[in-house]
């Protein structure tokens, strides 16, 4: 019985197949949201207003691998962790581009061929490009945003660029840890 | 097969909700976190989490640092380059002006006053020594939170600095910024490069207040609102003259070096004429800054704290 409790919760199903429910993705995102607000600041890139968004990253290969709800929660809490946690004048708005993200990452979770590690980096590297775009948006809406000019080569495309360096380590690690894609949702626990 | 399409509808209806759910709650709450003021709920519960979560960072950021200092040596050896090629040719620039001129003794005189409080540091300030442990995720440049707080004495208002270890300089230090928000063990600070910060300013070679410094959206500081007739001098060192009123004094104290003049616009008859600063510390670069904490009850009223 205990046993079968804690295997339901680390996600190891009775057939041995690896890929947690909660626990691994949990744990991934924990780690990923640890690194961005201690090490990823201290990573000089020059004269480039940015810093790498490991969790963005984290959030797009655990949507890829685990479904549409996974992807969008881990986005919210993700995306949330970090504007609580970084300065800057935002709570919401990084939350807010992280779930979007997740959610739209998650659809190819449910596809009938495996997805590559090409397209996770694509997705990554959009996922990690869009972000800053729409922050520099709503700064814009604002009135306190950088110009456009300015925010596609000096945040965007940097952004856009560290997604992409990231994303096979990334996924390396998460495929490893969660095996392989599974769509994981309310209702369907025993999946 | 209904039964099928039943579950089908119903998984379908349960991700939208939770997306749905996040998306809204995530509206909400940035129109609720830019509505309130910087003493709201939402922004003390931020404060709340970076209080709990600072120590941590700390003891990452100890553990990152001889990492990055190694890292770092590479680009401050060609940047102390570039620099000393550029104070080389400003000195060859001075000592033809010097052999060339009669220095007027009034002008002389207002000078060394200046070069004098640059020297120094400023009265009624206390300093603390602070580490840069977080920073914005999209433009590095605006903001960043030091590692001390209300804990340390650290108090809105207090004044950033990078000192100056170039043998030459003569002055201790330069103005980067200023504590926008403070915690008990984190602080965080807006530097001079941020759109939203505006210092009154003058170059050292004129003396009398000149304009308003201010960074454009781009981040490239500017000097705006000098008079036409004014001639400025390049790479002249633009300081702060601590404008202000009795009621509502500026923040920053008189003469502290900021940049110098980059580039000299071109005056139109009779109207003002805009100057670009380049700041002798790059907000980007900084591991670590100094922060001058009112400790007089005149520097209490400049910070508003008094």
């Amino acid at each position: 019985m205990t046993t079968n409790v804690l295997e339901r919760v680390a996600g190891v199903g009775a057939d041995g197949r690896r890929g947690s429910k909660v626990l691994i993705p949990a744990a991934m995102l924990a780690v990923a949201t640890f690194v961005q607000v201690t090490v990823m600041p201290r990573v000089g890139f020059g004269e480039f207003r940015a810093v790498p968004n490991l969790v963005i990253v984290v959030v797009v290969a655990l949507a890829v691998l685990r479904g549409v709800v996974v992807g969008a929660t881990a986005g919210f809490v993700g995306g949330l962790a970090v504007e609580l946690l970084t300065p800057g004048q935002t709570l919401g708005v990084i939350a807010f581009a992280s779930v979007a993200i997740g959610a739209w990452c998650g659809r190819y979770a449910a596809l009938s061929e495996p997805v590559r590690w090409w397209l996770f980096a694509t997705l990554a590297a959009v996922g990690a490009g869009l972000v800053p775009f729409w922050v520099g948006i709503v700064d814009l809406l604002r009135g306190v945003g950088l110009p456009l000019a300015v925010l596609m080569p000096d945040v965007v495309m940097p952004h856009l660029t560290f997604g992409a360096i990231m994303a096979p380590a990334v996924w390396w690690v998460a495929r490893r840890l969660l095996g392989s894609p599974r769509i994981v949702e309310p209702g369907m626990m025993r999946a | 097969m209904e039964g099928t399409s039943r579950v089908s509808r119903r998984r379908i209806a349960i991700r939208r909700g939770v997306v749905l759910t996040f998306l809204v709650i995530s509206t909400l709450m940035f129109t609720a976190f830019f509505r309130e003021g910087q003493g709201g709920l939402l922004h003390d519960a931020k404060g709340a989490v970076t209080s709990v979560f600072a120590p941590v960072q700390n003891v990452a950021v100890a553990a990152v640092r001889p990492l990055r200092d190694g890292w770092n040596w590479f680009g401050d050896l060609r940047d102390a380059r570039t620099e000393r090629d550029r104070l080389r040719a400003e000195n060859e620039k001075l000592r033809t002006q010097l052999a060339g001129r009669t220095f007027d003794q009034a002008k002389l005189d207002e000078l060394s006053a200046l070069l004098k409080v640059q020297a120094e540091r400023p009265d009624g300030y206390r300093p603390v020594t602070a580490a840069i442990m977080a920073r914005p995720m999209v433009d590095v440049a605006r903001q960043a939170r030091i590692d001390k707080g209300s804990a340390d004495g650290i108090t809105v208002n207090s004044l950033v600095f990078v000192p100056r270890t170039d043998p030459t300089a003569t002055s201790f230090g330069t103005l980067v910024g200023k504590v926008d928000r403070v915690d008990t063990h984190s602080a965080e600070v807006t530097f001079i490069t941020a759109p939203t910060t505006s210092i009154a300013a003058s170059t050292v070679l004129n003396g009398t207040k000149l304009g308003l410094l201010r960074a454009n959206a781009s981040g490239d500081l500017v000097l705006s609102g000098i008079p036409g007739d004014k001639a400025i001098a390049m790479d002249d060192t633009v300081i702060t003259q601590g404008a202000g009123t009795d009621r509502f004094p500026s923040p920053y104290p008189p003469g502290i070096p900021i940049g110098y003049v980059s580039s000299v616009g071109r005056a139109e008859p009779g109207g003002e004429q805009t100057v670009q600063v380049t700041p002798f510390a790059d907000p980007n670069a900084l591991d670590t800054v100094l922060v001058f904490t009112p400790s007089s009850a005149q520097a209490k009223r400049r910070a508003g704290v008094g």
